[in-house]
């Protein structure tokens, strides 16, 4: 049996590994990137862009299944009015950085189109998220409900009825 | 610049609508749950009717994309699903024969990827999808990290999972290794440098994705306990009169014999 301490340093090691894949990835891009021709592709901006129109796109999709959850005993009130003013504004943020010049390469300067672009951007990635949850647990689920177990002995007792019997 | 309205209407408002879809669609209320089924089905049906073509808006190109994943995503969905039913397992099992049938699809599910990939890039009329080197790095750099992960979780919680985890470990590299080599070499369709730049970029965009999204998340935490902190402590409860503990102890008596 594992007590706390133990699940502690389970999901510790967990996170570890985690971070070691991230900074993996990011160190063979840097290496590559620095060895080989690149675009400049702006990674400062999109990441700017990417933070806050997450920030929107999360708050709205928060906002709207609050609407579509609530009933006649919630308090929505703070969670309603709270995720919809943080969308409004994220988005007010974000048309202060475009109007600032924190524009990204390749998309035509105004709200609309960058604003566009990213999101686009954004719905392509969560679409690639998903996909490798999918197959990255699905493969796993697949393989773990392959292992033959033996039976389970408690299967096999009987019951206690706990109705009254008549005498 | 604004965008057509075809595109407001038939794209960014059904993808807008789509949360409140679901959200209804999985409420407890019998006609929420039938609105929000009709409200997804209406979603899908004015994105199915795109009224121009795919290649001449970015939205249209992201239809292609997903147009274009239809097959060997059904591939490796109906594999996965085969595979798993016609296992040792007691709820609604297939025949066992089906097993390997399932992951024969699975394995075809990505081949066809890897063929996409290497030989045949989604395009219309010779113009390549611009959507599916963002797609595919964002694909390859996620399966790094998410099958790591599971590997790393089936040999810390499970027991002897050895083989499920070197399998995931295996795909964590073979993701990794892939990536690298569209990074080093490129595809018979697209310079390396191209590669390059849209993992550079797709790092920005996920790691942008992790920050706003957690601090989306956080704020909500704190709306939520702002919510609950103002509701104050709820007003005590009368004690049960005579004749309420009466009834009480008559209706606990009759179900469960208490006093005999």
């Amino acid at each position: 049996m594992t007590s706390e301490g133990d699940a502690v340093r389970d999901w510790r090691a967990l996170s570890i590994v985690v971070i070691a894949l991230v900074v993996l990835i990011f160190v063979a891009n840097l290496h590559l990137e620095v060895r080989g021709e690149v675009e400049d592709v702006g990674i400062f901006s999109r990441f700017i862009h990417s933070v806050i129109l997450s920030f929107i796109m999360v708050n709205g999709a928060l906002f709207l299944i609050t609407l579509a959850l609530s009933h006649k005993h919630a308090k929505i009130v703070e969670q309603a009015l709270g995720t919809l003013f943080a969308s409004v504004a994220g988005a007010l943020l974000f048309g202060i950085i475009i109007d600032a010049g924190l524009t990204l390469n390749g998309a035509p300067s105004d709200v609309w189109s960058q604003f566009a672009v990213t999101a686009i951007r954004l719905m392509v990635a969560d679409l690639a998220i998903l996909l490798a949850f999918g197959i990255s647990f699905g493969v796993l689920l697949t393989l773990v409900t392959g292992r033959k177990n033996p039976a389970d002995p408690l299967l096999d007792l009987n019951s206690t009825s706990f109705e009254v019997e008549e005498e | 610049m604004l965008p057509e309205q075809y595109l407001l209407l038939q794209f960014w408002l059904p993808l807008i609508l789509s949360p409140l879809g679901v959200g209804l669609a999985i409420a407890k209320d019998q006609s929420r749950r039938r609105v929000g089924q009709l409200l997804l089905i209406l979603i899908a049906i004015a994105l199915i009717l795109h009224p121009k073509g795919l290649d001449a808006s970015n939205e249209g190109w992201v239809l292609h994309l997903l147009m274009s994943l239809i097959g060997p995503l059904a591939a490796f969905l109906f594999g996965a699903w085969f595979a798993l039913f016609s296992g040792p397992i007691s709820v609604a099992p297939l025949p066992r024969s089906v097993r390997p049938f399932g992951f024969a699809l699975m394995a075809l599910g990505a081949a066809w990827f890897l063929w996409m990939l290497f030989m045949a890039r989604p395009s219309i009329d010779g113009v390549s999808n611009p959507w599916w080197q963002h797609f595919v790095t964002s694909l390859l750099t996620s399966l790094v990290v998410v099958a790591g992960f599971a590997g790393a979780f089936a040999i810390i919680m499970g027991d002897g999972r050895q083989k499920e985890a070197s399998i995931m470990a295996l795909i964590s590299l073979a993701s990794f290794g892939l990536l690298i080599y569209l990074l080093a070499e490129g595809t018979e369709s697209d310079d390396p440098v191209f590669w390059r730049s849209a993992s550079w970029g797709v790092l920005g965009d996920l790691a942008g994705m992790l920050v706003g999204g957690g601090l989306a998340l956080a704020t909500f935490v704190t709306f939520v306990w702002l919510g609950e902190k103002r509701m104050g402590v709820p007003n005590e409860v009368e004690p049960l009169s005579s004749e309420e503990s009466a009834r009480v102890q008559e209706i606990l008596a009759d179900n469960v014999e208490v006093g005999e």
